[in-house]
């Protein structure tokens, strides 16, 4: 089974990106073992989903020094070997992927989708910029999951 | 993709600020503070003027962990407020939820942020390497409460289904047997877990200072969570009605929160209130890891808190067992998909105490003719603590200042405000202890 979990906060500008491509996708004629799942603020609600899956993509709003709307697919490896990386959300994406590699539930792939947010302010809706990449954002997505 | 650069931002969605500080002088103690500084939530104010259907989901959001407590309390509020009655089934149900709630709550504070301390671990992430198989219980005990909320609920943060009058969904039959036998196959998580906290339970500090406890009870011989009237250790029972004859906040100069006091200078609500109050109507298993865990009645031991919360982690889940068996039995009333209850909208004052995770917590509304609010007021379990935290924080630190270093002190300190659990509590490294010599 493959999962795409898309964490985030819409009432939190661009920081709800990932709620909007998992509820986009929703709506994408996806292969039967793919499950689509929006969970909200993330935290320990990601541990308990991962270890339901084989392969896992995580769609989150992260800031990695690119233009807004800019996304990009990496691996949690990738991730760890930078200094403080850390999404809005309470607790640290990443630390809860190393709490289900410790646990032996974590997927056998993980990756993470980031997309760059232009605003992170309370009340916003997503930025334009990223509402034009949207379309993008999900075939690319849907691409992925398509290869994996 | 090679290298990544990601900008830090703070973390946006803390639940708030604790700061500790000990100003000491060649070993006189000249400041103890607990201060906290998060920001005014004004939760009273926004549901003014708004609709008596709106109000639970607008203050579930006080909370994320405690939605499920802050909707029932609103509920039940709002409900006294227009003589709405509930019916025995969904009464039941609304228990249920509250267990899903309490042993999602405190299987999260003693297994994710508390166990690391007595571990002598920074957090649950290393922990997970020397005790794997303990943090895997952990976790299978967190998920099962996730699924009995969601069962119940619709979801496990922020209820869909609870509405005034009872549910617009409820579980089937089958769900609740299929949930049933879930709950009976933890009971060996329970076990696992209490010997844990056992093996582990020397490294809570020895320490004591007398107070009140003020939680629900009752006359029946139920374990009072969902409903009761208000006690007190110092001064007896009391109606809910009254409360604010009892909980008296009070505004201090260190504090964005209010504080509060009843017969003495500072209470304690909570767990550990709770099981003072009410030991004897626990469920048996929960009165036996009581015993195993050495937790007596009274204790006056904050840190016990953490084994109080075990406890009542284990009365949940043997009451729900207890609750769902009466579900079965009475059989389950069937309701229309998407059920509205009948409300008979009309303008009063509703009271209601419900006894949520961290402490019994009141929610009192005035409604218009409309049914919409025109003044509330909620009263907070973790700001009912502040002034006990302060006043167990004065009478420790003088005991240890001169046995200990800063390191020590800091973490005797921290582990202090992580056993009364407060809602603050976002990560396990929250606090910063600054000591002016």
């Amino acid at each position: 089974m493959i999962g795409i979990l898309g964490i985030g906060n819409k009432l939190r500008g661009d920081d709800g990106i990932g709620i909007v491509v998992a509820q986009s996708m929703k709506n994408r004629d996806l292969p039967s073992d793919v499950e689509v799942y929006e969970v909200g603020s993330g935290g320990l609600k990601v541990l308990h989903r991962l270890e339901n899956f084989e392969k896992v993509i995580l769609v989150d709003s992260v800031r990695f020094g690119e233009s807004p709307g800019d996304y990009s697919f990496f691996s949690p490896e990738e991730v760890k070997s930078m200094k403080g990386f850390s999404g809005t959300h309470g607790t640290d994406v990443l630390e809860i992927i190393e709490l289900s590699e410790k646990i032996d539930k974590s997927p056998e792939e993980i990756l993470i989708l980031g997309v760059q947010p232009k605003s992170l302010s309370l009340g916003d809706d997503i930025s334009p910029v990223l509402q034009d990449k949207l379309s993008d954002i999900l075939d690319e997505l849907e691409k992925k999951v398509n290869s994996l | 993709m090679g290298e990544v650069n990601v900008d830090v931002e703070h973390v946006t969605r803390v639940e708030g600020h604790g700061n500790i500080t000990v100003n000491a002088q060649d070993g006189s103690i000249e400041d103890i503070k607990w201060t906290v500084t998060e920001a005014p939530r004004f939760f009273e104010s926004l549901v003014k003027d708004k609709s008596y259907d709106n109000t639970a989901r607008i203050t579930s959001r006080i909370c994320g962990i405690c939605s499920i407590g802050h909707s029932l309390t609103s509920l039940k509020a709002t409900e006294d407020a227009m003589d709405i009655e509930i019916s025995e089934q969904d009464q039941l149900l609304r228990r249920l939820a509250l267990h899903g709630e309490n042993v999602q709550s405190h299987v999260l504070h003693v297994g994710y942020l508390a166990l690391p301390d007595l571990a002598g671990k920074e957090s649950v992430i290393p922990m997970a390497s020397s005790h794997t198989e303990e943090v895997k219980t952990v976790i299978r005990v967190h998920k099962l409460a996730n699924e009995m909320s969601r069962l119940v609920c619709g979801r496990t943060t922020h209820p869909r289904r609870l509405v005034p009058g009872g549910f617009t969904k409820i579980p089937s039959p089958l769900e609740l047997e299929d949930l049933r036998g879930k709950l009976e196959d933890s009971v060996s998580d329970l076990k696992e877990l209490a010997s844990v906290v056992k093996s582990l339970s020397g490294e809570l500090p020895d320490f004591e200072r007398e107070t009140e406890f003020i939680s629900l009870t009752n006359d029946s011989d139920e374990y009072p969570l969902y409903d009761g009237q208000l006690v007190s250790s110092d001064t007896g029972a009391s109606a809910v009605d009254d409360y604010e004859e009892i909980v008296n906040e009070y505004v201090v100069e260190q504090s964005t929160a209010k504080y509060a006091k009843s017969n003495r200078d500072a209470y304690m609500v909570g767990a550990l209130a709770r099981v003072n109050n009410n030991y004897e109507k626990l469920s048996p298993l929960a009165k036996e890891v009581a015993e195993d865990l050495g937790l007596e009645t009274m204790c006056y031991n904050p840190y016990m808190n953490n084994v109080a919360q075990l406890v009542e982690v284990v009365h949940s889940i043997e009451d729900s067992m207890n609750l769902i068996d009466q579900l079965l039995d009475r059989g389950l009333e069937e309701q229309e998909p998407n059920y509205e209850p009948d409300v008979d909208v009309k303008s009063g004052r509703g009271i209601a105490a419900v006894e949520v995770p961290r402490g019994i917590l009141f929610h009192d509304y005035t409604y218009d003719e409309d049914g919409r609010v025109q003044k509330a007021n909620c009263v907070i379990p973790t700001n009912q603590n502040h002034g006990n935290i302060q006043k167990d924080m004065e009478s420790l630190v003088p005991n240890i200042i001169d046995e200990k270093d800063e390191d020590e002190i800091e973490l005797t300190l921290e582990m202090l405000v992580r056993a009364y659990d407060p809602c603050i509590s976002c990560s396990t490294h929250y606090l910063d202890v600054d000591f002016v010599e």
